[in-house]
């Protein structure tokens, strides 16, 4: 028998606990600052997510039937849910309102990747008016990153309604072949497509620049010089400068160009990196269209990031290494339990071993990559790293040290 | 340090033209041994099979590549092209014998359930479910040639430059699929931290060069 569909995972051992020590990092920067977990259905409406999904992520989603007859799909994207769920719960008064999430969304695997499922952490923050909000969430983005020890990370900024306004008056065909063109990060298609399609001759420029128009703060003078007036960098240059402001400079760059995949942002985008990884390792932005189609008007900005490509880079350790290996030696079962007890309420993390041979319990906690064990009848702790011994009362009074 | 993957094989040559043309250190990839990775200066080269190189772009071994524009479609990746050198240019064309190619000219409905020997399974899927055609695709790794002649396969879909070998083997050019030539991609990670060495590159390719391709 198979034990799952192609694509799909169950995860256990250490990397199930590198992820729900990784959410709980995420939870803890962004609950320390307001936000509400979120713990949304892993079902959706099939026909509310393709009203408001990009094609790309359209072709992508795993379609069900509910037991009410109803045609769904397993969660394509955790912003959607989210929306729904506020507009639902919450009255206008309520707002603002911040809430993150980590769970798992599902859409078709696409070339190389091949899995279906991934972990998603995010947060979104609905009702603040102004820049504010987005500085806030970008900051709490970038210090989420660095507790979760994402290395080399940085944000690269933009904003879709630059695009927008270049394309206002062209005609839908050639402004769509244009944006598919840059979403699709093709430089020679947009170029090509430039020189055969009938544009303004003050177009010709802007466009033609428009993809280099990507670097530091710098750009935004560049940006001034070759867009014309109706195009307005303010909300970038704002979101940039407050962040670099704010001691992320060196973790702050931006792109004019910049198309996310998904069709409902209405304002400042953003996409962040890692020094490892080609690809983004998630991104977001301002989605205030998407809050009026449920009919909420107001700002809403909010991002996810793929935790599976978080944990590949990151120095996250498995929370097994502190955990310590307790054998009970000639004690009873309820006495060793009793003192595994006192053990625990040190903020220690205790696995009894139940084998009758000492070396045994020392060979399994090895195997399970444990630093530490003791014999619960003795008053030691033995570092397995190392073969060395200490009294458990001074060990325990050291508090935890991985 | 820059990774710059290149595909291995008959491109390789025509990839040392394009380095040479940009101003990349590369005496050492004309004769590269067994070695896949070769470090010049500033620049580490990844040897890869034609069909890996996006793969490695992707998951960020390597910041840029040169791929031939039939593999980006084949493999579909995510990743930023940011010139058409024109190298390597030939055609990605539907072939087959003769008797096929008359049916080609009638209404799709004669051609429907061909069989198609492809070393493309995944364009040539894309490229006939567009149109509304079911074809069967049978995937082979070289010689495609040879699958209409023993009669495994109906027509092809293949590159081809001058047209000798179809004609060798009485296969004739039935539609042209796209226009074929090496790319320089990058990473999307690469396209924001190595702007200056990625705009360098295109000044020095001259204007961008561009061409799309029917399929999906």
């Amino acid at each position: 028998m198979r034990g799952l569909p192609c694509g799909f995972r169950s995860i256990g051992g250490i990397p199930a606990e590198r992820i729900e020590r990784a959410r709980q990092s995420f939870f803890r920067v962004f609950t320390s600052h307001g936000y509400s977990v979120l713990l949304p259905s892993a079902v959706q409406l099939f026909g509310s997510c393709w009203e408001r999904l990009s094609d790309e992520i359209r072709n992508r989603m795993i379609s069900l039937g509910t037991p009410s007859g109803e045609t769904g799909c397993l969660s394509p994207d955790i912003t959607l849910a989210s929306v729904s769920f506020l507009s639902a719960h919450y009255a206008p008064e309520e707002r603002p309102l911040r809430i993150c999430y980590g769970e798992r969304v599902f859409r078709s695997p696409s070339a190389p990747d091949n899995t279906a499922d991934t972990f998603q952490l995010g947060a979104e923050l609905l009702g603040w008016d102004g820049e504010g909000a987005d500085v806030e969430l970008l900051t709490l983005l970038l210090r989420a990153l660095d507790v979760l020890g994402v290395e080399e990370s940085f944000v690269v900024i933009g904003d879709v309604t630059i695009l927008s306004s270049l394309l206002a008056g062209l005609p839908e065909q050639t402004a769509s072949a244009l944006r598919n063109a840059l979403a699709r990060q093709s430089f020679p298609a947009f170029r090509e497509i430039m020189e055969r399609a009938p544009l303004p001759e003050s177009l010709r420029s802007p466009l033609n620049e428009l993809p280099s128009l990507r670097g530091g703060m710098e750009v935004l003078k560049k940006a001034s010089r070759i867009l014309p007036r109706g195009c307005s960098t303010e909300g970038v240059g704002k979101l940039a400068g407050a962040l670099c402001s704010s001691g992320f400079e060196e973790r702050v760059l931006i792109d004019l160009s910049l198309a996310r995949e998904l069709d409902y942002y209405s304002g400042p985008v953003f996409e962040v990196f890692c020094g490892k990884h080609g690809k983004p390792l998630g991104g977001g932005g301002r989605y205030d269209g998407l809050l009026s189609s449920f009919g909420m008007m107001g700002q809403a900005i909010g991002f996810s990031l793929n935790l599976d490509l978080i944990l590949e880079p990151s120095r996250i350790s498995p929370a097994r290494s502190s955990t310590v290996m307790a054998w009970p030696g000639k004690l009873q079962p309820d006495k060793a339990l009793s003192i595994a007890e006192c053990i625990t309420e040190f903020n220690r993390t205790i696995e009894m071993s139940w084998v009758k041979q000492r070396h045994r319990s020392i060979e399994l906690a090895r195997r399970r990559n444990y630093r530490w064990w003791t014999d619960l009848s003795e008053d030691h702790v033995y570092d397995l790293t190392d073969g060395s011994r200490r009294e458990r009362e001074e060990w325990l009074k050291e508090g935890w040290s991985g | 340090m820059i990774n710059i993957a290149l595909p291995t094989g008959r491109m390789l040559q025509e990839c040392i033209g394009i380095l040479d043309q940009l101003g990349l250190p590369c005496s050492g990839l004309a004769k590269p041994g067994r070695s896949l990775v070769i470090t010049e200066k500033n620049c580490r080269y990844l040897l890869a099979k034609p069909m890996d190189v996006p793969a490695y772009v992707h998951y960020g071994a390597a910041d840029m590549a040169l791929a031939g524009s039939d593999v980006l479609m084949e493999r579909n990746v995510p990743l930023v092209e940011i010139a058409d050198t024109g190298a390597g240019r030939c055609r990605l064309v539907v072939a087959g014998p003769e008797n096929v190619s008359s049916r080609f000219s009638h209404p799709w409905c004669r051609i429907n359930g061909l069989r198609v020997a492809t070393k493309y399974p995944n364009l040539t899927s894309s490229y006939f479910s567009y149109q509304g055609i079911g074809m069967e695709i049978i995937h082979l790794h070289g010689s495609v040639e040879l699958a209409p002649l023993l009669g495994i396969s109906d027509c092809i879909l293949d590159i081809v430059q001058s047209g000798e070998t179809l004609r060798a083997n009485g296969l004739t050019v039935i539609e042209e699929v796209a226009q074929v030539s090496m790319r320089v991609v990058a990473s999307r990670r690469y396209t924001h931290q190595g702007w200056e060495m990625i705009s360098s590159i295109m000044n020095k390719l001259g204007p961008w060069k561009g061409r799309s391709y029917h399929a999906g």
